[in-house]
């Protein structure tokens, strides 16, 4: 359980944990050139924290709960005990990640797209 | 693949086991199908809707074909239809979306007013069918011979498949997997193939089962959120 403005998961930490919201939000925030960018704000059924527990890398983003927010905390062992009982889980684990490749391959579309007009100008 | 899906109102049956010889689903479904037409409820079959194991090809096409139409009516008019695959029904995956012009989805993450709904046929959580696919295969299509014989036979197996559901009640598989899927925040979860219909309160929320329509005619409604689970009586008894 997290209070409001708890944070959850610091960038730049090492976990070895990732979190599924069972209730409340979470807002997912990443320093960038000296400012704070909103990455999403996450919901019941959403997860965060699962880069760092897959890769073993340190954190990449913040982690703040909006308000009082409970959550379900699975690590290595548990995670694949829950994909054992849980088949679904993985795929949908699989249908959010697509769906953030998808959103950063527009992203990145976007911005050579725009540099490359301003190099043309 | 569609998982996830919005609707204000819908109606969710599984078990319909279409062609099936025991069966006595389609009159009642036709009519059930009619009357979601004209209330303007969409509709998800969890499961399980067209018999392939235990039946014959003549016999599901006699079955299926006024239901298909009753479907496809129920399209016209703008309403969905969702269709969630089970353990019966998988072989047709490929000809439903043609048949009925609708996406083919393994279970269905539902949002409906402020809850998050989890739709799921529910036999992959089943021991027997996670086990012994090939074995549970086998005995479908055996007891699918016995029904040939005489459709009676089901209401055999339903008396057995009850006893050994009261001999496991302590830790019957589906409420198992309901809790767990409940952890993951969903509000209620509603499988199927268990074929008894039921709903129950659990530590993190609502677990309703859809029961079937072999023979029983249980349905589930979803309106706004609020979810109950039902029994459909023909119009004249309405």
């Amino acid at each position: 359980m997290a209070v409001g403005g708890e944070l959850i998961v610091r960038a730049g930490d090492h976990g070895a944990e990732m979190y599924v919201i069972q209730s409340g939000r979470v807002r997912i925030t990443k320093q960038m050139g000296g400012r704070e960018v909103v990455l999403g704000d996450l919901g019941p059924g959403d997860f965060f924290g699962e880069m760092s527990l897959l890769e073993s890398l340190p954190r990449d983003a913040d982690a703040v709960a909006i308000g009082e927010t409970k959550l379900l905390v699975l690590n290595a062992g548990s995670l694949l005990v829950r994909l054992r009982r849980d088949p679904t889980f993985a795929l949908e684990m699989l249908h959010s990640l697509s769906g953030r490749v998808r959103a950063l391959n527009a992203e990145l579309e976007k911005a050579l797209g725009t540099n490359g007009n301003d190099d043309s100008a | 693949m569609i998982i996830d899906a919005c609707e204000d109102r819908l109606y969710v049956i599984s078990d319909l086991h279409l062609g099936n010889p025991s069966s006595t689903a389609r009159g009642r479904l036709v009519e059930f199908l009619d009357y979601a037409r004209i209330t303007r409820t969409s509709v998800c079959i969890n499961g399980d809707g067209f018999e392939m194991l235990q039946t014959s090809f003549s016999r599901l096409a006699s079955d299926a074909v006024p239901v298909l139409n009753a479907l496809r009516r129920l399209m016209h008019d703008g309403n969905r239809v969702y269709y969630l695959v089970g353990n019966h029904d998988i072989a047709l995956e490929h000809f439903l979306e043609d048949w009925l012009f609708t996406q083919i989805a393994p279970f269905l993450n539902l949002r409906s007013g402020e809850s998050r709904i989890r739709i799921e046929h529910g036999h992959l959580y089943d021991p027997w069918f996670v086990r012994y696919p090939k074995g549970y295969e086998r005995g479908a299509r055996v007891l699918g011979l016995a029904l040939l014989v005489h459709p009676d036979v089901y209401s055999l197996y339903a008396k057995v498949q009850e006893r050994a559901a009261r001999r496991h009640r302590d830790d019957p598989f589906d409420l198992g997997a309901a809790e767990m899927l409940l952890e993951r925040g969903f509000d209620t979860v509603i499988l199927g193939h268990t074929h008894n219909a039921l709903q129950v309160e659990l530590p993190h929320g609502q677990y309703v089962n859809s029961g079937n329509w072999l023979r029983g005619s249980s349905y589930v409604e979803i309106d706004n959120g609020k979810v109950e689970l039902k029994r459909w009586e023909s119009w004249n008894r309405r």
